[in-house]
């Protein structure tokens, strides 16, 4: 799966499934998964389309260097989890 | 709440070493999941105080991997099957059929308990079940030709579903209403995830108590029937 991601990225696609560690557990698959996207994107130099980017900075979870959320939980999803 | 894989660590961008080596293993008890066998004594004589006699048949597939490589295989009845089934050709309102699918560990966990609890409701209710059936190498259309040999009104399988990442050991109960031989899946209603960390024993007797008594008043299954029983679970 790594392998063929990894294809897939260095020929261009744009599109790729992100399920929470690469188990679809609704449907008992395996796909790729958000921390693939990530790697991906470190590996290729690649960034988000730009309206994604730019909800990441403004939600916390990217930093000026493109890096997804590098220290604590961004404050506003704090909030949102129970004590 | 849930044993879906949020919240990963990382290193760096990618998965930490502790969940990668989770996921590793998980994967690993699916795929040996599919390839276990099912200990049919163990589950005969687990099963012995509830149908008398236990009925043991086997599908068109001679072994495991054929089994996995030909679905259509394990959809028909060994040639030697009818003869077994024959003796007890009887008119039932019910058959119960149980077949590893790709989790023999799932039926050899969960068929016994739902059924357990399932027999006592429909027997006072006068339902007609007709002795267990259990299949090696076995499709959930095999029910089909098993529910016609013995003429029971409608057939239940219970069978090992493909194993998940998060559960090797699902159960899945398939209904289906007067089964011929151009009934198709849009012609079963499904009552998936049975297990202690899914669908309860109780709860899924529950759910197929009130799907075959559903069946049996409308004389239908399939996309036309619907699972109301969570509605009268809220009701009540």
């Amino acid at each position: 799966m790594d392998m063929l991601l990894a294809l897939l990225v260095a020929a261009g696609v744009n599109f790729v499934m992100g399920v929470p560690g690469a188990d679809d557990i609704m449907l008992g698959y395996q796909s790729t998964s958000f921390h693939d996207a990530l790697v991906m994107r470190d590996l290729f130099g690649r960034r988000p389309a730009p309206e994604f980017e730019a909800w990441l900075g403004r939600q916390g979870l990217m930093d000026a260097a493109n890096r997804i959320r590098p220290s604590s939980m961004p404050g506003r999803f704090r909030a949102l989890l129970p004590a | 709440m849930t044993t879906a894989r949020i919240g990963l660590r990382r290193t760096g961008a990618s998965l930490a070493t502790g969940p990668m080596l989770d996921f590793q293993l998980a994967r690993g008890r699916a795929r040996d999941a599919v390839r276990e066998p099912l200990d049919e004594g163990r589950l005969i004589a687990e099963l012995a105080g509830l149908s008398d006699p236990v009925l043991t048949v086997s599908s068109a597939a001679e072994d495991r991997q054929r089994y996995l490589m030909r679905p259509d295989l394990g959809r028909r009845l060994a040639p030697g099957a009818e003869a077994t089934l024959a003796p007890h050709k009887d008119g039932y309102d019910v058959v119960f059929v149980i077949t590893a699918g790709l989790s023999a560990r799932a039926v050899q966990a969960h068929a016994r308990p739902v059924i357990a609890c399932l027999l006592p409701a429909l027997r006072a209710d006068h339902w007609r079940v007709a002795p267990l059936v259990i299949v090696r190498y076995g499709r959930v259309a095999v029910g089909d030709a098993i529910a016609t040999t013995l003429l029971a009104a409608c057939v239940a399988v219970l069978i090992g579903e493909r194993p998940g990442l998060s559960a090797p050991d699902s159960m899945g109960a398939y209904l289906t209403w007067q089964p011929r031989a151009d009934t198709t899946d849009a012609d079963r209603n499904c009552i998936s995830n049975i297990r202690p960390e899914g669908i309860g024993y109780n709860d899924a007797a529950f759910k197929l108590a009130h799907m075959l008594r559903a069946m049996r008043a409308r004389r239908l299954s399939g996309v036309q029937l619907k699972d109301g029983s969570d509605r009268l679970l809220l009701d009540r």
